[in-house]
């Protein structure tokens, strides 16, 4: 069985690595964040499967972790737009709240 | 091989094409926002089947009740990134070609 | 099977790594440093160090990606473009030379260690003294405390530091708030924060009381709780508290203040630090709970930033 596990991890390593293909070419920003967003949803994945493979309950414990905090990083990116500003830098429709000294 | 490793088997490679369906659909689709749909929709239904296949090779309650929490978060995170993702998608393309 | 796992995770990281360096769209080059986050703390697994998975996909992946993305979104609405110059050719190749040196000198000195060498024999026959099962929190609440107690004063010192690089009118005003501007979009965020904030709370306790004889510990803890802080402020759940409250004073100094106490008494008794025999495992779990606040609120205090002055505030 833990053959099967990792044969498992094996092939879903694999398919993060197709997805960040996206993260290269993606040509919007949004693309970017969508592919980092993937990984995280696949590393919880695979931290599953690892503790299935090694019998270890404490890597369910990091699935947990990556799972809580997976949604903070796309959150972050939202946050940070200006509206109105898709590929491009430049000027938005509403200015940010920053801070000019 | 009892029944219950075949059914975890099953679940898991289940689970993996639909991780692989998902990464896919982000590779292969044309835009934003269907990407968006492989991104939130085929992704998630792989992770509950990987901590189905998972709970059930483990057989003890507390830890599968910690794999269900597991599962239970990235379902709402997925949501509500999902959300936030659909409508960011929205403006970039009503900013690119204004209605 | 796991070789070629372990092969795999390598060569992917590696990669990542590479296009965070070479690709030039800043945004890309931050979302692949979120991604070699998520890739290392996976590699932590695969080493069976889980405590130190927990921290890198607490940190790595979890509060340095939004401190990148929001530094990076600050900047461009300043209006600088946040584009990367090349480099001259010169100092690129003693970039390249510099690093293959040093990673020379680490491959040499990390494969010359003989896996029997090392502290594991020592510090598993001082263990049953102090009554707690995980060796690394002993070595870091117990053994090597001193350490620890000065690394706590760093992320206070970092935070002061932060906070003195907002304009003098802006003291003692709560930093530039955080929350969504979209209406729609906030009101999303600020639900899932809602409830992500207690379980980030009830997740926290578990990992600073589980660190103890699992993985876990008031480092992890405290990054977890930081990060469900740092969402529900991005829904508007919560505010930023203004740099002056008295509340927020107490609960960044708790953890130092706790630990520094308990280490004052140690002094009294003896030696600075010192446990005396049979209370060492209460002793730790007091200082681990009293860092993990404070650590926790550092850090998302961190993130928000420096003060702001009230007509830039949403």
């Amino acid at each position: 069985m833990p053959d099967v596990f990792m044969l498992a991890a094996i092939l879903l390593l694999a398919t993060l690595g197709v997805a960040l293909m996206r993260a290269v070419r993606g040509p919007g920003r949004i693309d970017r964040i969508m592919a980092a967003q993937l990984v995280g949803t696949g590393g919880v994945g695979v931290a599953l499967v690892l503790g299935a493979a090694r019998n270890a309950p404490a890597m369910l414990d990091a699935a947990l972790i990556g799972t809580l905090l997976a949604s903070v990083a796309v959150s972050a990116y939202v946050r940070g737009r200006t509206v109105g500003q898709p590929e491009t830098g430049g000027p938005g429709r509403a200015d940010e709240a920053g801070r000019s000294e | 091989m009892t029944w219950l490793d075949y059914a975890v088997i099953v679940l898991l490679f289940t689970g993996v094409f639909f991780y692989a369906a998902g990464s896919l659909g982000l590779v292969r689709f044309p835009d934003a926002s269907s990407r968006l749909h492989a991104l939130t929709k085929a992704d998630n239904v792989g992770l509950g089947l990987v901590a189905l296949a998972t709970a059930l090779h483990w057989g003890s309650p507390a830890i599968a009740a910690k794999i269900f929490a597991v599962w239970l978060f990235a379902i709402m995170a997925a949501g509500m990134t999902a959300q936030l993702l659909a409508r960011t998608a929205k403006d970039d393309d009503e900013a690119r070609d204004p209605p | 099977m796991t070789a070629a796992f372990d092969i795999l995770l390598c060569v992917m990281i590696l990669g990542t790594a590479g296009a965070a360096l070479f690709l030039r769209d800043p945004l890309a080059a931050i979302v692949f440093l979120i991604v070699l986050g998520n890739l290392l703390g996976l590699a932590w697994l695969t080493l069976d160090a889980v405590n130190v998975a927990l921290a890198e996909i607490a940190i790595g992946a979890g509060v340095t990606g939004v401190l990148l993305i929001l530094a990076r979104a600050r900047l461009v609405a300043l209006g600088d473009n946040v584009v990367c110059e090349p480099m001259p050719l010169w100092a690129r190749l003693g970039a390249i030379a510099l690093c293959a040196g040093f990673t020379a000198v680490l491959s040499c000195v990390v494969l010359s260690i003989t896996p029997d060498s090392g502290l594991t024999a020592r510090i598993e026959a001082l263990m049953p003294r102090i009554g707690i099962e995980n060796p690394v929190t002993g070595v870091l609440l117990a053994f090597r405390a001193y350490d620890t107690l000065l690394e706590t004063f760093v992320l206070l010192g970092a935070l002061v530091a932060v906070w003195s690089l907002g304009p003098d009118t802006a003291w003692p005003h709560p930093p530039a708030a955080l929350r969504i501007f979209d209406p729609g979009l906030r009101s999303v965020a600020g639900a899932f924060g809602r409830v992500l904030l207690p379980m980030a709370l009830v997740m926290a306790a578990y990992l600073v009381w589980a660190g103890s004889d699992l993985p876990g510990g008031a480092f992890q803890a405290g990054t977890v709780f930081a990060g469900g802080l740092l969402l529900a402020a991005i829904g508007g759940a919560i505010g930023l508290p203004r740099a002056d409250s008295p509340a927020l004073r107490l609960v960044l100094v708790l953890g130092p203040l706790v630990f520094l106490m308990i280490g004052l008494a140690g002094a009294v008794l003896g030696r600075f630090l010192l446990f005396p025999d049979g209370t060492a495992k209460m002793l730790i779990v007091t200082i681990e709970y009293a860092l993990a606040a404070s650590i926790a609120v550092t850090l998302a205090l961190l993130v928000a930033g420096s003060p702001a002055t009230p007509d830039k505030q949403d």
